[in-house]
């Protein structure tokens, strides 16, 4: 009987082997779920901290002059008028005449200074539909992407406000 | 066999073990931004529609469409909403008076209206009446239901707690006797449904005047500011009612708006109970007296009660402004989202409740 194994070790060895398989395969099986979630979560909540940048923040002082004729001089946008909720007009005309045409250069910095990952793609909208800025990248970014929309206003001062609604798209 | 057995105990256990195990890996991906999103562009909308004047001027249109439709524009078409203004008058005041028809038109003429409109802080208030003997046929849609005598709350307590704990709001403007307190058809409703107490004492004044006007917190200060803000008349005004040795003798406390004075004792003109709805009784006055003046005018003597009563009205009203009005889901979850704004000189919350209606 010598050199031969006890069938309770075999046995033993079977539900060893079998618990640990079961484990590395519901990890395995798990992961991707749980990376795409992730994945999607992170781009979600870029694409709000944008919108925050963009609607809160002024950006480097006077890039709305300054972006069109000398882009690497500017370090930041932001499109607030300076009181909170309120959009300058002024800054989206610079933005959109910066989007507008296409080009990949442009394209390329307005998102260096947005996000460090993905593609941005940012469209301001009035009321009536009217786009008041568009900036799309050249072709398309990534597989996934989420589409963050806020709800703010355009200083028209003397004017009533008018409500926009401001769409920052991450790809990932 | 003791091999076999073995085996069976090893089976039995590796498959406890997968099954115990399985519960350990199990992935929970709940992610708070499912609601994050909705939450943002709701509350984004209510500070847009508040910055950009549109919630204070549908006050001061008193219209309250465009503001629903600037909402409905805002919000994802898989969403339902409701949304309501709470704390500043209303543009729009509904009275439903358990009286006849001629009752409420008296009352309404108390009232100082053009046409069905009177003036607020530069705005309009716009107080629309309708009246039935049957109470069972009292308007749901009215933000009051007048009562003008003791006899029709006979009876009616259940119904009128019901009421107030749906939050509807009920008034009594009515002068009250001893015996409406020892009847016990009619004294159920005036004790537990307005907190009303009988109190004797030396024979009482016609005059009185608010209780604690000054305090922001308590309600005679609201009323006193709708009737400041409505009228030519300070908040330091007497006004007349009825009274004598058995009429309109009501305990004073928390909740009375105008006191008289009487020697020792205090008695209450008007008095309010606040549960999820209110309740006021407002005591009876001489709406018709009137002097001559050397010109030959004609002045009401309680032209200010007339005004109080309007003011009282406003309060009672519930001080709510509805946007847009849907029945709540019953299953699935809402978000609520409370905003503080102002209007003039007053006060108000912005509620809104939003569900998604599709999955």
């Amino acid at each position: 009987m010598k050199g031969m194994l006890d069938i309770e070790f075999i046995l033993a060895i079977a539900i060893f082997i079998g618990t640990s398989s079961f484990i590395l395969l519901t990890i395995n099986s798990r992961m991707p779920f749980l990376e795409e979630k992730s994945d999607f979560n992170n781009i979600m909540a870029e694409s709000y901290r944008i919108s925050d940048v963009l609607i809160y923040g002024s950006g480097t002082p006077g890039w709305e002059s300054a972006i069109n004729a000398n882009p690497d001089s500017v370090e930041r946008i932001g499109l607030s008028g300076g009181r909170r909720f309120y959009l300058s007009s002024e800054k989206l005309l610079s933005l959109n005449t910066f989007c507008n045409p296409p080009v990949a250069e442009n394209y390329v910095k307005l998102n260096s200074m947005l996000t460090s990952r993905g593609g941005v793609e940012i469209q301001v909208t009035d009321r009536a539909g009217s786009a008041l800025v568009s900036c799309q990248p050249p072709k398309a970014i990534g597989l996934s992407q989420y589409t963050a929309r806020r709800t703010v206003l355009l200083d028209k001062s003397p004017l009533p406000p008018e409500i926009l609604a401001v769409d920052v798209t991450v790809t990932g | 066999m003791k091999g076999f057995v073995r085996i069976l105990e090893a089976l039995i256990s590796s498959i406890i073990l997968f099954t115990s195990l399985s519960y350990f890996f199990t992935a929970y991906d709940y992610s708070f931004w499912n609601a994050a999103p909705l939450r943002t562009l709701m509350q984004d909308a209510v500070y847009s529609l508040y910055a950009g004047h549109a919630v204070n001027d549908s006050f001061y249109s008193g219209d309250p469409a465009p503001l629903k439709d600037a909402l409905e524009a805002m919000m994802p078409p898989t969403t339902d909403f409701s949304a309501e203004i709470t704390g500043a008058p209303p543009p729009e005041i509904k009275i439903h008076c358990v009286c006849a028809i001629p009752e409420a038109d008296a009352v309404r003429s108390r009232l100082g209206l053009a046409n069905t409109l009177f003036e607020y802080d530069r705005r309009t208030i716009s107080i629309i009446m309708s009246a039935d003997l049957d109470i069972n046929k009292a308007d749901k849609a009215a933000d009051i239901i007048l009562f003008l005598r003791t006899s029709d709350l006979a009876k009616q307590e259940q119904r009128l707690s019901a009421w107030l704990g749906q939050g509807r709001n009920v008034m009594l403007l009515a002068d009250l006797r001893q015996t409406d307190f020892t009847n016990s058809d009619v004294a159920p409703s005036l004790t537990n449904v307005f907190g009303l107490a009988w109190t004797g004492g030396s024979p009482g004044t016609s005059k009185g005047t608010f209780t604690q006007a000054d305090n922001v917190k308590k309600i005679p200060y609201k009323i006193a500011k709708y009737f400041t803000g409505s009228s030519a008349y300070s908040a330091f005004e007497d006004f007349g009612f009825n009274s004598g040795p058995s009429v309109n003798r009501i305990t004073p406390g928390e909740g009375s708006i105008i006191n008289s004075r009487a020697g020792a004792t205090d008695f209450s003109f008007v008095r309010v109970r606040e549960a999820t709805g209110r309740a006021l009784w407002f005591a009876d006055y001489d709406a018709a007296a009137s002097v001559t003046n050397p010109d030959g005018s004609v002045t009401l003597v309680n032209d200010d009660t007339n005004k109080l009563l309007r003011a009282a009205i406003v309060w009672e009203s519930g001080e709510k402004y509805v946007i847009a009005e849907r029945q709540l889901p019953s299953k699935q979850p809402y978000m609520r989202y409370d905003f503080p704004g102002a209007i003039d000189s007053d006060p108000y919350k912005i509620t809104i409740l939003i569900w998604k209606a599709f999955y």
